[in-house]
């Protein structure tokens, strides 16, 4: 039998010619001049933006894609109510669905939704994704249609709103929104009057560590942060979150805590980025750390024991990934009081939603007190923002530790810290460049 | 040391040697079989033989939802993988055989070429693929099988040659003196004596599916169209049950029993020397 | 032989076609994309006419192997990893191959079966099982701190600490490497070895060749042409590796060039360098390739004529 790997003259031919091809087709692109550029497709063009003489009197904030302007609190947006993309009307009776969500795995609790299901009489069916980027891609692609998105936040609004994906929603089948929800969250700086998303939980970056094995009292630390830069007696059982804006903004803040000013998280300045890369690239040396999601499983049973983590994880490591015989109380979390990393996933519905008034019926029912209340406590761990709920009561309640009382966002804190928002094109880069860097290890 | 002096004798530190390696090659695994029967939720601590991780109430096999549907989802892309890789490889293999003059070569090359592709290049390749020139398709169940198809092709183009060589054309010319039409040379002459290697190929398409990673994590959609493969990569690292070395052991059972049950075949029906040389096959 | 030619053809045309589409054509995506732009959402936009190609990112990312940035510390480590995954391997599986094609005698087909045996194994399961027993807590870590290997790899600087072996050490990365990709060598090694003909060994020790001189002057020289072979046919696939750094690491700095770009095709970054950086990965190999095509040829005349 003639083995394929001695066929050596066929392949001989075929290298021959796809290095003819090669060389052809290069040829061909030096010879016509072609483009050389990196700036994506659509980054250029600038909407409302000052015009004319007046335009030199502003300095100029940085713009999204279509050059849609980019939320911030110190900037809000009102997003447009359309004639062609109308809320449905009041009044109108629950569709019989199915309802279908896009959401991120294990984000929402199974006996919640089953109870919702029962109650409308309906299903729901829940399809999942790995990133904030791939579900807003997948949606832009139009291959997918979904009467509700669930877990995106203001990082995306912007490109949600310019991909035109999202259908307006009537606060008239969302009493509960007022009734229960934080009033500064029920109505965004990212989308004044709630016209496109409301709610879903809020969540902080912060430390969560084994207080068993780690000697450091890392709340009482000046600057927390620090923890990770004096890791040495803990090499290997260190982590640091896969997310680039989580990450890199962690040394941000911590050189802005040194210096007692206020960091911005959503930088655009060359400079910061590059030098937030290069303290966390000293990490390798020092502490050698895990760049992974895992922390809500490594840190129960002991394979990490410093994390910088999503506050939400912790306590649902808390709740439900702790292994036999190993209490909740060695689980501990700080989240700076001010300063930090906030951020709030919303509920948005998909603008071709086929049950759209069964999805306002989804909505109304996870801003529910009880409901809300066992999707954080029986299962998901990250907190809504309702307005009864309270580290204290919960501790009081036996429900939580209290080492994790940092762990339930305040809406104090919520307003004293900063949410990762969308940057321009350019900032993006600087940002990625940062990261690739950093990974590149 | 008397193996210096009768080089056709037995070195004893050579045996030792390939005794270690097979040792190092399995015993791992075999360890990671043993836990999938462990009593407790441990995976390097014994705490009791039990059926739990197969069978039981929670987290198991049969039971857990992700499990199973893994698993299920997994069986479905071998099953498509193997009813359109080997109709379209045997077809090849014979077209390939019989083909003479100008394109043969290229063909042949670009039989050759997933063979020594790297998974990763093959993942963007067919990633991109889905996504800019086929968007109807798109990712998900169909992509994953389209994928694993165009890889599987080669290694069932080569089986299937191999054994056509050495069965030669002295079979068919019989069949046409003896007056029999081109088809039914095909058909009642040459794919009956095909017949162990289409069977064998068809088993290492199976298998080749059920173990694949890169390209069908780069082709799925979302939680439905996950596989064995891919829950085993999403969990290691995290803190699995002995589930997921359950699920695993469940993989390994199929592919080990396709296999032997295709050796079996091919060795009754083809003779013991090309079983031995199908065996040294490198895959 | 009966029907025209053109049955065989039209026979193969299928198969012909569909490598075509899902192949070829697959692989022209990766060109049009690394040779186009994107959107602002990050996602590629393909350029398919030649004539309209833009070479930024390409040009980007060349640029930044040539001048020292983070593409060339991953792809020099990338090499690294892989010339001493490989290497290992020779070390390890040669005498193994060796054995089984001259000295296993009866045992042949029991040895030969747990050869392949490894390869039907799925390999993340194989890692799967490196990393329970690798596990600060897991067997093969006690194991290796009792035999001593632990506290020599230690001193050699291989480990960075007792039982931490799966805290991003490249020491981990590169023996996972060789854990699963050996059977891949051993194979073909066996085949070259097994095909050598005995009496040229019993010529050259008729000669008066030592058995030794005999193994390095003859049976080394011939078995070469299945050594590169099965140099080659690890090493393709071990230079797009990812996923063995990822499970028995999951730290930066053991990331290889496959990591880097399954971080720009799936982590939701720019499709379009990890296009680029897949692009030129290719054309590495290539290079690769037909640098082990001219060598066979020469090894192959050069062991026939000693």
């Amino acid at each position: 039998m003639e083995h394929p790997k001695e066929s050596g003259i066929s392949r001989r031919e075929l290298l021959r010619r796809s290095a003819g091809a090669a060389a052809g087709l290069s040829v061909a692109g030096v010879l016509t001049g072609c483009e050389n550029t990196t700036t994506p497709i659509g980054a250029e063009t600038a909407a409302g933006a000052t015009s004319g003489a007046a335009a030199e009197l502003v300095v100029p904030k940085p713009l999204g894609p279509a050059g849609l302007p980019l939320p911030r609190p110190d900037n809000s947006v009102t997003w447009a109510i359309t004639d062609e993309n109308k809320p449905i009307a009041d009044g109108v009776q629950p569709e019989a669905g199915p309802l279908r969500i896009f959401n991120y795995a294990d984000y929402i609790d199974p006996t919640t939704v089953k109870k919702f299901q029962k109650q409308f009489n309906t299903k729901v069916q829940i399809a999942t994704y790995n990133s904030a980027d791939e579900a807003v891609a997948k949606l832009a692609s139009r291959a997918v249609e979904f009467d509700l998105i669930m877990g995106l936040s203001g990082s995306n609004i912007v490109n949600l709103i310019a991909q035109k994906l999202l259908k307006p929603l009537n606060h008239s089948y969302l009493p509960n929104l007022e009734k229960n929800i934080w009033p500064e969250l029920a109505d965004p700086f990212y989308d004044r009057g709630a016209h496109y998303t409301v709610p879903y939980v809020v969540w902080m970056d912060g430390i969560g560590w084994r207080n068993d094995k780690v000697a450091q009292d890392v709340a009482a630390m000046d600057v927390p942060w620090d923890i990770f830069w004096e890791a040495q007696a803990y090499r290997g059982k260190v982590g640091i979150l896969d997310d680039r804006r989580d990450a890199l903004s962690m040394p941000m803040q911590r050189s802005a805590m040194h210096k007692g000013v206020r960091p911005d998280l959503n930088t655009e300045d060359a400079a910061l980025i590059q030098q937030a890369q290069r303290d966390l690239s000293e990490l390798g040396a020092i502490c050698n750390p895990k760049v992974t999601i895992t922390d809500y499983q490594t840190l129960p049973e002991g394979k990490t024991v410093l994390h910088h983590s999503w506050s939400g994880d912790l306590l649902g490591a808390a709740f439900y990934y702790m292994p036999k015989g190993v209490p909740p109380t060695v689980l501990s979390f700080w989240g700076p009081e001010s300063n930090g990393v906030v951020q709030n996933d919303f509920f948005c519905m998909g603008r071709t939603s086929k049950s759209p008034a069964l999805a306002h019926e989804f909505i109304n029912f996870f801003l529910d007190e009880k409901n809300a209340y066992n999707n954080f406590v029986n299962y998901t761990g990250y907190t809504p923002p309702q307005k009864n709920i309270d580290a204290d009561a919960l501790i009081k309640a036996g429900a939580i530790p209290k080492s994790l009382q940092q762990a339930v966002v305040r809406p104090d804190q919520f307003a004293a810290n900063q949410e990762l928002l969308q940057l321009s094109v350019k900032g993006q880069r600087l940002w990625d460049d940062a990261w690739s860097k950093f990974k590149a290890g | 040391m008397s193996w210096l002096r009768n080089p056709w004798g037995r070195p004893r530190w050579l045996a030792l040697i390939t005794g270690v390696y097979v040792l190092w090659a399995i015993v791992p695994v075999l360890l990671a079989i043993a836990f999938a029967f462990n009593a407790g939720r441990s995976r390097t601590t014994w705490q009791g033989f039990s059926f739990r991780w197969f069978t039981g109430e929670t987290g198991s096999v049969l039971h857990d939802p992700a499990l199973r549907d893994a698993l299920e989802h997994t069986l479905l892309l071998a099953v498509i993988c193997v009813a359109i890789a080997v109709p379209l490889g045997v077809a090849l293999a014979l077209g390939l055989q019989r083909w003479r003059g100008r394109g043969s070569g290229s063909v042949n090359s670009l039989m050759l070429l997933p063979l020594v592709t790297p998974e990763i290049v093959m993942g963007v390749a067919l990633l991109l693929l889905f996504l800019r020139i086929f968007p109807s398709i798109g990712l998900g169940t169909e992509a994953q099988a389209i994928g694993q198809v165009t890889f599987s092709l080669s290694y069932v183009v080569v089986i299937v040659r191999g054994r056509l060589v050495s069965i030669g054309p002295e079979y068919e010319e019989a069949a046409a003196d003896l007056g029999a039409p081109p088809r039914d040379q095909l058909s009642r002459v040459l794919l009956p004596l095909l017949a162990p290697a289409i069977v064998a190929s068809a088993a290492v398409a199976f298998a080749i599916s059920l173990d694949d990673f890169v390209v069908t994590q780069y082709l799925s959609s979302d939680a439905s169209t996950t596989t064995v493969s891919m829950l085993l990569y999403s969990n290691a690292r995290g803190a699995p049950t002995p589930g997921l070395n359950a699920i695993a052991t469940v993989g390994l059972a199929f592919t080990l029993a396709t296999l032997t049950a295709a050796f079996l075949v091919y060795r009754r029906f083809a003779g013991g020397q090309e079983a031995t040389s199908l065996a040294t096959l490198e895959v | 032989m009966g029907g025209s030619r053109w049955t065989w053809r039209l026979l193969a045309l299928p198969g012909v076609v569909w490598l075509s589409l899902f192949f070829l054509v697959a692989f022209y995506a990766v060109v049009a994309v690394a040779f186009g732009n994107q959107d602002t959402l990050s996602q590629p936009v393909p350029f398919w006419n030649p004539l309209d190609w833009n070479v930024g990112y390409v040009w980007a990312t060349l640029k930044n192997v040539w001048h020292g940035g983070p593409f060339l510390t991953v792809s020099l480590r990338t090499i690294e990893f892989v010339a001493i995954a490989v290497l290992l391997s020779l070390v390890i599986g040669y005498p193994v191959a060796y054995f089984t094609a001259r000295h296993a005698g009866r045992w042949k087909g029991v040895v030969l079966l747990a050869l392949i045996l490894p390869l039907w194994i799925n390999y993340l399961m194989r890692m799967l099982a490196w990393i329970n027993l690798l596990a600060p807590d897991g067997i093969g870590t006690d194991v290796l701190h009792a035999v001593g290997i632990e506290k020599l790899f230690i001193s050699l600087g291989l480990l960075d600490q007792a039982g931490g072996w799966l805290s991003g050490q490249s020491t981990t990365v590169i023996l996972a490497l060789v854990y699963g990709y050996i059977p891949f060598f051993i194979l073909p090694l066996f085949v070259a070895i097994d095909r050598i003909d005995q009496r040229q060994i019993e010529a050259a020790r008729d000669l008066g060749a030592s058995p030794l001189s005999a193994f390095l002057r003859v049976t080394l020289p011939l078995s070469v042409p299945g050594i590169l072979a099965g140099a080659v046919l690890i090493s393709l696939p071990m230079f797009g590796d990812y996923y063995t750094a990822d499970l028995v690491s999951a730290s930066t700095r053991t990331n290889m060039i496959g990591n880097q770009i399954d971080e720009f095709m799936r982590q939701g970054s720019e499709k379009v360098t990890g296009a680029a950086l897949t692009l030129l990965l290719s054309a590495f190999l290539l290079i690769l390739m037909f640098y082990y095509l001219r060598t066979t040829r020469q090894a192959g005349t050069s062991a026939q004529t000693t």
